[in-house]
């Protein structure tokens, strides 16, 4: 069975008609490397059909991002690229530049991840369009013109005939991705290539932006190969999906089979490991152990093989290929009825895994609960202490942050203030995480760096352990900064890479003169309280992978024993089989020491699993607060319910169930906010208002309010729903 | 591993699998990697060896030839190149060779100590007016561009011409061109300041409580050390021709010391008639900073990831 040739989904998609449009059949994309070959695509197959979309999904280095490279012909020339890749039976590998030119941007196009860099910044947009046309079709100027204000309407542009003839940098990036997506979608191409097309963008934007790239579809009828590390996007947006690990398909199938049979140890714990926005979760994740290998000289055997709590000797010596699961009916209800288990299994030749065990997981059902364990993670003796009676460790009061716009170059003069933060307040009592949430922009990290200074702020107070920031000296700032650590975002840039580990952790406690001696012992203690070995010392970050350099970051955190954490997105920048890891090691640590921690993440998800409490910021002002199952099951401000309703949930039927509240254009300039309410220009309440209720959106600005326990929010009308 | 996988013992455990793989040398030290891409680099590797053998020369060259730069061999004025005098002699009768190696000791001299000491001017001036900001980088920046803005040959020629004695003019005139030299750098390094100045690892020293001069120090200079280099290298190569071409029109090193300039200014009174006096020099002169300038260039392509020397599958 498991011998069976890779064939792809090849006369498997039933509901499509006609024949496939791509076909990509055993593809492999090799690369020089100084240290090696690196094998980046082994042997992929599958095939698109025209209005179908093929979600590819893997962590960083699984081989997506090349694979649309090399369809697009668009490798270097150092690469290697053996296989085959046909557009409707035209075989495009081994094409010229020149002819690969005629058919991108006409039937093969791309929308890339950065919509920053894929526009030419001297062009109006309205002429980089009428450019993709006039590339590939007789047309005349007037009419290319015409065409690129259609499709500019097409993508939810407003006033688009005026905004042709702006340039790139007078949008934001969300409408930049529409505009790419209408470049995109010009020529009619049968194939649209999404390499992460919402990764940089806010969530309130990725949902607007998905819904166009749906448009772009439905209008074109082309078929689409969206890549993508988040699996709420897939279970939304995917037909089938390949999920590549190591550069290799571990498993191929409807988006329905993926998600709810996934037959794979990886696949499973995947999708184990995603901390679920709408359920409330106690406790640790289960954790996918070690971390993706490096593509260069791959052991032989299963990649996936040094992490996979299934696996069994013939996996390391062996590599299975992809073929067709002898699957049990999905529904355990079903399963539990059929009598005798042979004649109750089926072949199903679209769902594909590679595994030695396939066989095994599908016969039991197994689900990540059976295959993955869940650590054990200390409970802080603080649990037990109810709110109130906790020291508060961290208290802003009307804090504010604004910034001169100032503008000329020689003489500068003040033309404007942005309010970054504006007037809020904040408090976080012992042991306990507050999750603070909103788009980018929304003045979170303004609100951390405020803190962080340990200066006099502008307006409005900031105590740390009882004592006001404003009246530190020097010295005493010194101190407290023992006391308060943060913990950045990107692993690559937290940690000096100039620096061996040892060095690195020991930098705190050297800056307050620890003794040599006591230095290196509480070196290796924190190494191996955070999970690393003594061995990695004297290692440099560059050896390390991102999960592993996040875990140093927070060693360096935690050396001189601080009782508060400021977390600004540890876990953003890292692959999803990894922040579970480092999810669980942060409430382990808390419980252990007691610590408090403010978490700022742009992912709900993760807050609603690792914090106590939230707060949601948009435009420096707080719009809602309280304890986080209330605010997620009965999100009242507008804003708030925009937001979650924005989240994908890894769960194919309920996204195809929910109703998206998607909000109306970008996060207005904080330099200029709108009177009254902040959020009245986007809110999907207020087109619906009387002129009374609407008058006094617009001139009374709302106050925090109660509504519930714990549980606070600030709109003049707020109604509590439930958008999960 | 010389047995083959397929017999190898199943019992296998996932630590034996990873210790095997750690002692596979897949990754490469940084150096190591630098070394590698540098020697792939043929002219580079041509520059190295060049400089290398006419260090050798510069070091060992006064013990091994038969005359001192200074000594008269009476008798023998402007002969050319002969078993006696292998490049000849000048119109004083000095030997033309010991004169060449003496003369490239001294120019290679001021170059390293001028390119020394304006890289260290440009760190430090550089680095503290971007990691500062506001005031202080406003001073900097304007001796920047005064610095910029003044005639520096004619500076150094005036100062030259007034202070130098044969004894200190090479100390000197490596100072001065130093002086002069440094604002470029400092530009590129307060540049490159700024962007890694609001790196998470530098604000991250700071919230520890670490002093902005360790921070330079310890996380900023360290990061731009690959640029330091090139720098450095490259402005080993403009001090030697600062050097000569000022020594060439008098401004420099001055009789009897001697350095390639003041030699090619000899010669090419009598190049026509005498071309060995000019020849040995000059050659020595474009060789040599054709070879810094390689090594230049190999050090830039070989640390900068984005190159093409990264080899082909």
């Amino acid at each position: 069975m498991s011998t069976t040739p890779t064939s792809g989904l090849t006369g498997g998609l039933r509901s499509a008609e006609g024949g496939p449009i791509l076909q990509v059949k055993d593809l492999h994309v090799t690369f020089p490397s100084e240290a090696g070959l690196v094998q980046a695509v082994r042997g992929l197959s599958f095939d698109l059909y025209p209005g179908q979309t093929m979600a590819l999904v893997g962590e960083s280095g699984s081989g997506k991002s090349v694979t649309s490279l090399a369809v697009m012909g668009l490798l270097p020339d150092s690469a290697r690229v053996d296989g085959s890749v046909r557009l409707a039976g035209d075989e495009l590998l081994g094409k010229t530049d020149d002819q690969m030119s005629k058919i991108r941007g006409s039937r093969i196009a791309m929308v890339f991840q950065d919509p920053l860099s894929a526009l030419t910044p001297v062009y109006t947009i309205g002429d980089q369009i009428t450019e993709a046309l006039h590339l590939h079709q007789e047309m005349s100027k007037t009419d290319a013109w015409k065409r690129a204000v259609e499709l500019l309407g097409l993508v939810g542009i407003p006033d688009p005939a005026q905004r042709a003839k702006s340039f790139p940098f007078e949008f934001s990036g969300g409408m930049r991705q529409r505009v790419m997506i209408a470049m995109a979608m010009a020529n009619n191409p049968d194939v649209i290539i999404a390499d992460e097309p919402t990764t940089a963008l806010d969530v309130t934007i990725q949902a607007q932006v998905l819904e166009v790239l749906r448009t772009a579809q439905q209008e074109t009828g082309a078929a689409m190969i969206l890549i993508t590390h988040d699996l709420g996007v897939v279970a939304g947006n995917g037909d089938q999906v390949t999920v590549m690990y190591a550069g290799r398909p571990v498993e191929q199938g409807n988006v329905d089979d993926i998600f709810y049979t996934p037959r794979m140890p990886y696949t499973i714990g995947l999708l184990g490991t995603v901390p679920r926005l709408d359920q409330s979760s106690e406790g640790a994740l289960p954790v996918l152990e070690g971390t993706p290998p490096s593509v260069v000289g791959l052991p032989v055997g299963c990649p996936f093989a040094p992490r996979c709590p299934m696996v069994v000797p013939r996996c390391r010596d062996q590599e299975p290929d992809l073929g067709p699961i002898w699957a049990w009916p999905a529904d355990p209800a079903v399963a539990a009825e059929a009598v005798e288990p042979v004649f109750a299994m089926r072949h199903d030749i679209e769902h594909q895994a590679a595994c030695w065990k396939g066989e095994e997981i599908a016969r039991g059902n197994l689900t990540h609960a059976d295959i993955y364990p869940i650590p054990k993670i200390e409970v802080s003796e603080l649990a037990g202490v109810p709110r109130e009676e906790r020291d508060l460790v961290v208290e802003l009061r009307g804090l504010r942050k604004y910034f001169p716009l100032l503008k000329g170059a020689i003489y500068r003069r003040q033309v404007g203030t942005v309010k970054a933060v504006d007037d809020i307040d904040l408090d976080i009592r012992r042991g306990e995480t507050l999750g603070l949430v909103g788009e980018s922009g929304s003045g979170k990290s303004t609100t951390l760096l405020e803190i962080l200074e340990l200066g006099k702020p502008q307006s409005g107070t900031i105590s740390i352990l009882g004592k006001a920031t404003a009246s530190l000296n020097h010295r005493s700032r010194r101190e407290m900064r023992q006391h308060i650590q943060v913990v950045f975002q990107d692993p690559m840039a937290a940690v000096d890479p100039r620096m061996p580990v040892f060095d690195i952790i020991a930098e705190p406690l050297g800056a307050f003169k620890w003794a040599k001696k006591d230095i290196e012992k509480r070196v290796f203690e924190l190494l191996s309280l955070v999970g690393l070995e003594s061995s990695h010392a004297d290692r440099y970050p560059q050896h390390f992978s991102g999960g592993q350099r996040q875990r140093i970051g927070i060693a360096r955190a935690l050396a001189l024993n601080p009782e508060i954490l400021i977390l600004d997105e540890p876990v953003s920048a890292l692959d999803v089989s990894i922040q579970a890891g480092v999810i669980n090691l942060l409430a382990d640590l808390q419980g252990r020491f007691g610590l408090s921690y403010l978490f700022v993440a742009h992912d709900l998800a993760v807050i609603r699993h690792v914090a106590d409490r939230v707060a949601v910021m948009y435009l420096g002002s707080i719009v809602e607060i309280g304890q986080v199952d209330h605010v997620y099951n009965n999100p009242t401000h507008p804003y708030t319910q925009a937001l979650i309703s924005a989240i994908p949930i890894p769960d194919p039927r309920v996204e195809r169930a929910r109703q998206r509240i998607v909000l109306e254009g970008d996060l207005p300039s904080p330099a200029n906010p709108p009177s009254g309410c902040k959020f009245r220009t986007r809110c999907p309440a207020f087109s619906d208002f009387g002129e009374a209720k609407q008058t006094r959106c617009i001139d009374e600005v709302p106050v925090l309010q109660s509504c519930g326990p714990d549980h606070q929010m600030a709109c003049h009308f707020g109604v509590a729903q439930n958008v999960l | 591993m010389t047995e083959p996988m397929g017999i190898a013992t199943p019992v296998e455990t996932i630590d034996d699998l990873l210790a095997a793989e750690s002692a596979n040398p897949r990754r490469l030290g940084r150096w190591r990697l630098t070394l590698r891409r540098f020697t792939r680099n043929r002219m580079a590797l041509v520059g190295l060896i060049g400089i290398s053998i006419l260090l050798l020369i510069t070091i060992f060259g006064p013990w091994i030839l038969p005359w001192t730069y200074s000594q008269i061999d009476k008798g023998y004025f402007l002969k050319p190149p002969s078993a006696r005098h292998w490049l000849g002699t000048t119109q004083a009768g000095r030997d033309v060779l010991a004169m060449t190696v003496h003369g490239m000791s001294r120019s290679l001299v001021i170059g390293f100590v001028a390119a020394i000491i304006q890289t260290t001017i440009a760190c430090a001036m550089g680095a503290t007016a971007a990691y500062f900001g506001k005031l202080t980088e406003r001073a900097i920046m304007w001796v920047i561009d005064l610095v910029q803005i003044v005639p520096a040959f004619l500076i150094v020629a005036v100062l030259m011409k007034g202070h130098s004695t044969p004894k200190n003019s090479w100390i000197m005139l490596a100072f001065l061109l130093a002086i002069f030299g440094w604002v470029m750098t400092a530009r590129v390094v307060r540049s490159l300041t700024m962007a890694l100045k609001h790196r998470e690892y530098v604000l991250a020293a700071r919230y520890i409580g670490l002093p902005a001069y360790k921070i330079i120090i310890r996380h900023i200079l360290p990061n731009i050390s690959s640029l330091l280099i090139i720098d450095l290298t490259l402005n080993i190569g403009y001090a030697i021709l600062g050097e000569t071409g000022l020594s060439f029109l008098g401004f420099g090193i001055l009789a009897p010391d001697t350095s390639l300039g003041t030699l090619i200014a000899e010669g090419s009174q009598l190049a026509t008639s005498y071309p060995w006096i000019f020849l040995a020099p000059a050659t020595i002169l474009v060789i040599l900073v054709m070879c810094v300038n390689a090594v230049g260039d190999g050090l830039r392509d070989a640390l900068d990831p984005n190159s093409l020397s990264g080899g082909r599958a």
